[in-house]
Parts: C-alpha cells; sequence; structure tokens
C-alpha cells in the first residue's frame, strides 16, 4: 500500500501544480468579474486589461476579456472605452451576447457597433505572388483592417522558405508591413510560407492571422518535380524531340551504304 | 535534366547512324575445288548493276572508270574487307590470275543490292588461256603492273 501512495504522488503533485497554474491565469477573469460584483471596478479594469494583453490567451478568453471590460467602463460611465472595449471584443466574436447588466443606452451603443462591425469586419489582406522565379525579389505586403474606430492594428508578417525554418524573416507595423525576398535567396526552396498576425495597438495575442504561400520556379536542390512544370523545360523536350525524329526520318531515308568483306571461299 | 534528354537524343542519333552504316556483307567465291596455282585475285564492285561483256572487258584497264572498288590480293583468300560499297545495286566480279598472270577463273554476280544483301556469292568458271596482261601492263610476280617491279602492296593486299 505504502508502495501505490509512492507512486502517485508525482500524479498528485502534477494535478496539482496544473489546478494552480488554470487558477492563476483562468482565474484573472474570475477574479476581475468577483472585483466588479465587488464593485472594485479599478482592480477589475486592471485584471481584464492584463488579460487583453496577454500573449498567451486565446480569442474567446480576449473577447470575454474586452466585454468585461466594456461592462465596466460603462458602469463607469466611461462611455468612449466601453465603446472601444465593445467593439474589440466584436472583431473577435462578432455574435457576442448582449450583456445584461448594460442599460438602454449602452444597449443601444453596442448594437450600433454591432452593425458597424459587421460591415467592417477584422480582416487581413495579403499582396503576395501566387509564384516567382528563384531569380526575381519578392516583395510580400500585408495589411489589416477593422480595428475599432480611432485604434490600429499591429501587423507582423513572417517568411520562410520550406527548407529552412530557422531562415525566417520578419516585420511589423502598424496597420501593415512589408517584407522583401532578395533575387536568389532561398534557392532551394520550392514554396515561401507567409503568415500574418495583427494584434491590437497595444500588443498582445494574434486577434486575427492568415496564412499563405508562394510557389518557386526554377527552385534547385533534390532533382525532379518542379522542372516539369517550367514551360522551358517542355519546349527544350520538344525541340529535341523533333530533332531526333527528324534525324530519324532523314538517316532512314538515306541510301543505305555497307562493306563488302573479305574473300571466302567455299566449296 | 535538359542536357540528359540532349544526351538521349545524341545517343539515339548515333545509333541511329550507326545502324544504318558499316554493314559488312561477306563475300563468298566458288567453288573452292578450281583453285590450283592462283598467285592473284582481282575483286571488282561496279558502278553499274551489270556485269562487264566478258572476262576481256573485266580485265581490261580501260573500263576503270566503271568500277567503284578495286581490289587486289595476292593469293586467292583476303585478311582484310574489300572496302566501303556505294549505296544502290552494283555487279562484283572475281577475276584470278596464275603465275604468269594469265586469267584462270573468272565470275561476276550482277545486281547486287547492298542495302539488302546477307552475302554476295560469287560463282566463277575456268577462263580459256591466253588472256593475261593487258596491254600497257606487264607481268611481276603473277600481278600485272604498269611497269617492270612495281610494287603491287600499294593496291593489293598481302593477305
Amino acid at each position: 500500500m505504502q508502495r501505490y501512495r509512492l507512486a502517485l504522488a508525482p500524479l498528485v503533485m502534477a494535478l496539482l501544480w496544473s489546478s494552480a497554474v488554470e487558477a492563476q491565469g483562468g482565474d484573472a477573469l474570475a477574479q476581475a468579474e468577483a472585483a466588479a460584483d465587488a464593485g472594485d471596478f479599478e482592480r477589475a479594469t486592471e485584471l481584464l486589461t492584463a488579460v487583453t494583453r496577454d500573449p498567451r490567451r486565446l480569442s474567446p478568453d480576449i473577447a470575454r476579456a474586452y466585454t468585461l471590460l466594456g461592462v465596466v467602463q460603462a458602469t463607469l460611465g466611461a462611455d468612449a472605452a466601453a465603446s472601444t472595449a465593445f467593439e474589440w471584443a466584436l472583431a473577435l466574436d462578432p455574435g457576442m451576447p448582449t450583456p445584461p447588466e448594460l442599460g438602454p443606452t449602452q444597449r443601444d451603443m453596442l448594437d450600433q457597433l454591432r452593425r458597424t462591425r459587421r460591415a467592417h469586419p477584422l480582416a487581413i489582406t495579403v499582396d503576395a505572388p501566387a509564384d516567382a522565379s528563384v531569380d526575381d525579389a519578392v516583395v510580400l505586403h500585408a495589411s489589416a483592417d477593422g480595428a475599432p474606430e480611432g485604434r490600429s492594428l499591429r501587423v507582423e508578417i513572417t517568411t520562410w522558405p520550406d527548407d529552412d525554418e530557422s531562415a525566417a524573416i520578419s516585420a511589423n507595423g502598424a496597420g501593415s508591413a512589408s517584407v522583401a525576398i532578395p533575387a536568389g535567396a532561398w534557392p532551394a526552396a520550392r514554396e515561401i510560407h507567409v503568415r500574418v498576425d495583427a494584434t491590437a495597438e497595444s500588443g498582445g495575442p494574434a486577434l486575427v492571422h492568415r496564412e499563405e504561400s508562394v510557389r518557386r520556379r526554377g527552385a534547385g536542390g533534390g532533382g525532379g518535380g518542379s522542372v516539369f512544370e517550367e514551360a522551358w523545360f517542355w519546349v527544350v523536350v520538344g525541340v529535341v524531340v523533333a530533332g531526333a525524329v527528324t534525324a530519324a526520318v532523314v538517316v532512314t531515308q538515306l541510301p543505305q551504304g555497307a562493306t563488302l568483306g573479305r574473300p571466302e571461299l567455299i566449296p | 535534366m535538359t542536357a540528359h534528354v540532349a544526351r538521349s537524343a545524341l545517343a539515339l542519333f548515333a545509333v541511329l547512324a550507326l545502324t544504318s552504316c558499316g554493314r559488312e556483307v561477306p563475300l563468298r567465291i566458288g567453288p573452292l575445288g578450281l583453285v590450283m596455282g592462283l598467285s592473284q585475285m582481282e575483286v571488282r564492285v561496279w558502278t553499274d548493276a551489270a556485269c562487264p561483256l566478258g572476262v576481256q572487258a573485266a580485265a581490261d584497264p580501260a573500263t576503270l572508270n566503271r568500277v567503284a572498288v578495286d581490289r587486289f590480293y595476292a593469293g586467292t583468300t583476303g585478311a582484310s574487307s574489300v572496302g566501303a560499297v556505294p549505296a544502290g545495286a552494283h555487279a562484283v566480279s572475281v577475276l584470278a590470275r596464275g603465275p604468269d598472270c594469265a586469267v584462270i577463273l573468272y565470275g561476276c554476280t550482277p545486281n547486287v543490292d547492298f542495302a539488302t544483301a546477307a552475302a554476295v556469292n560469287v560463282t566463277w568458271a575456268m577462263v580459256p588461256p591466253g588472256l593475261a596482261c593487258e596491254a600497257g601492263l606487264t607481268c611481276d610476280s603473277g600481278a600485272c603492273t604498269s611497269a617492270p617491279g612495281a610494287d603491287a602492296a600499294t593496291t593489293g593486299d598481302a593477305g
């Protein structure tokens, strides 16, 4: 029995540790709700703002935090801050329910925001060629739209060759970002991956992201594959085959000569 | 990859070229039983498909403009081939001389198409005595030459 207790000890410790971690993160939302319920709106705002800036958070958590933040700000009478928070919440979760704590004026404001948000959803636009030659420089441009009124999104664009993820290059900017891949770079890559993340201006997790790829023409290394997709290759093959057939026809049409062998006496 | 395709095409062309040229056609002469005391054999491939009109015409130097290939052998066997033959149909003649240069055996096979012939068979026969070297030629060790002591090896075969 003692032996079983010893064997279970690490498992129990692991469960306790994971619960503690969950309580520490999840419960910033629960703690914020509790603080708001207790009338400590300053503490609630502080906790909720921290959640919206936590890069480890997933979108549903962030949307929930913005909703609560909007409610808290509305309760404080800070309608502009409440509007911004609700806009972020709607950007992440267009179908978010209307919080019951809101008064009629704030409900109208939220409904108006919801209509506006439907017309301008959070979106990323990537300007990248579908394919590009190894010998050509490639410029990748990305922009993000749909940020709440008066705010902007920070766009981070990252690109890397399919044969070497460690060679990734990236750039970021407010509203848009561009990356230029020089001609001749990553000559062995058959595909260039592109990932674009848009975060709130103040940072935090990606609110929306998009992935694209650029096919490489004339990529070397490893033989076979992409060269068969090149038009010039089939032109060369056509010319060579036509030449060989012509030569064969000409040769077979030529008079057939021979060599008369050495004399051999027969009975 | 392109280089590989080009090399393949070149190889194909080379194979075609080789298989269409240089085919060796055996020359068979007989019957063997008639061979006695022969010292020289002359093999001629004529530009025409028709054989010369008689052994005298076949041995006449004046007809050499009608000969595509002229090959001399010392003895009755050849160590090397007669040689390359132009495309088309030709007559092939064989003439053998004795030590005094008199023609002893002669045979001719007309209309040999070297493009299709599997072999050239020449049947020779005894020639009535009397025909030796033609006018202007002298007999030197069984070979008709243009001057005494001329080296037959320059136009012939030791074999």
